[in-house]
């Protein structure tokens, strides 16, 4: 497992740096991330199914503005990590995964607001060379903000991972519920969140309903193709 | 200590375009608007760090008094939605190099905030990334393998994302700070 840890640590950095201060491409996006941090393990197929069901949890967070809200980057690494690492998928492993990245998300969130605090009291270290128009101290406060976001990425995805893994380990040993009947449990959950997700665009912002009815169009279209 | 009055009286010629290097090095640079985002001055710093290539066109370049109170100028508070925020970057740009008054620009910051942020909000957060999310999901409900799903919801979504960021920066460049109507 320790092996395991720089990798993902990397991993959960990087994905940790999309979210918010670059590039924000989605690549920390759960179908993504945990894809990846699959692909990393060597089960990449694992990684996408944890990548579904945490990607419908996640259409209820959205990035809006200054809130605070869950970090899916470093969290679906370690859950797509610590699933793909039980490739057979023995029952528990799915659900103690999920628990793994919805937890690891929420101290993320938590880490964020942390991280904003500090990135507030550096440009403050910095104001009079700001307010005279130093360029290095606009660069360097950039560079310097962003490093510490990818640090925070890195050692939450690693902290995690090592809590976790062990947990998840011990779990599967133990959990005796049945397996599909634990899965049904865990998708009709993540399927009720983006359905209440989705009620919640759909009253909120006028127009999400044809995004909507086009992703449904393009989707059914594509199943006729096939 | 702020930087030194200068006069903006003489008002230099129009460029027609920026040089397709300081294109590309703002634009790469919108990547990280957010890179310092905080509570204090939000994506303030952010700005700055952007439109920073462009000042560097300014007379005299970066040892220039004009250079540094345009920098310290956008470096202050400003708030919108990151993808949206080129518009306000290629707008200011164009804004600092056309040799606009300073209490212009500020007046025209301060009005830019909240429409680039709801603006922003709706279109994208509440709109294509859940759009590309439910496409891609169904994409994997129909047994695409992962390579696949991850490639139908990246190529979607970023041709969304770097398409916004690049229309955003050229039409606020082409609009300067006219750039509401554009909108």
């Amino acid at each position: 497992m320790w092996i395991d840890l720089l990798p993902i640590a990397l991993l959960g950095g990087l994905l940790g740096l999309d979210v918010v201060s670059f590039p924000q491409a989605m690549i920390s996006r759960p179908l993504v991330a945990a894809t990846l941090a699959g692909a990393l393990v060597g089960h990449s197929l694992s990684g996408l199914l944890i990548g579904a069901a945490l990607e419908l949890v996640a259409l209820d967070t959205l990035p809006f503005g200054a809130s605070r809200y869950p970090e899916w980057g470093s969290a679906a690494v370690v859950g797509g990590a610590i699933f793909a690492t039980h490739p057979t998928h023995p029952p528990g492993a799915l659900e103690m995964a999920l628990v793994a990245a919805l937890t690891t998300a929420w101290v993320g969130g938590w880490t964020m607001v942390k991280l904003r605090e500090r990135n507030a009291h550096w440009a403050a270290a910095r104001r009079e060379a700001l307010d005279a128009g130093a360029r290095g101290a606009v660069i360097e406060l950039q560079l310097l903000c962003m490093t510490a976001d990818y640090l925070r990425g890195a050692a939450l995805a690693a902290l995690s991972y090592a809590l976790f893994a062990p947990l998840t380990s011990g779990a599967v040993g133990a959990w005796s519920t049945d397996a599909r009947l634990s899965r049904a449990v865990v998708v009709t959950v993540a399927a009720s969140v983006a359905a209440s997700a989705a009620w919640k665009i759909f009253h909120g912002v006028s127009g999400a309903r044809w995004f909507f009815l086009g992703g449904l169009t393009i989707g059914l279209a594509l199943m006729a193709l096939r | 200590m702020t930087a030194p009055a200068i006069s903006h009286a003489t008002t230099p010629e129009r460029r027609a375009a920026l040089p397709w290097r300081t294109q590309a090095a703002i634009f790469l640079r919108l990547l990280a608007i957010q890179g310092s985002w905080n509570y204090e001055i939000l994506l303030g710093n952010g700005v700055g760090f952007c439109v920073e290539p462009a000042l560097r066109l300014l007379p005299d370049g970066i040892h220039s008094a004009r250079f540094k109170q345009a920098l310290a100028r956008e470096s202050k508070y400003f708030n919108a939605h990151p993808y949206l925020a080129s518009v306000a970057v290629g707008a200011l740009a164009r804004a600092e190099l056309d040799g606009e008054p300073p209490e212009r620009i500020e007046r025209f910051r301060t009005a830019l905030c909240g429409p680039l942020g709801s603006v922003g909000d709706r279109l994208v957060w509440a709109g294509w990334l859940p759009f590309c999310s439910l496409l891609a999901l169904a994409v994997f409900g129909l047994g695409a393998g992962a390579v696949t799903v991850l490639a139908v919801f990246l190529g979607a979504y970023n041709l969304g994302h770097f398409g916004l960021r690049l229309w955003g920066l050229r039409t606020g460049w082409a609009h300067g700070l006219r750039v509401a109507s554009a909108l």
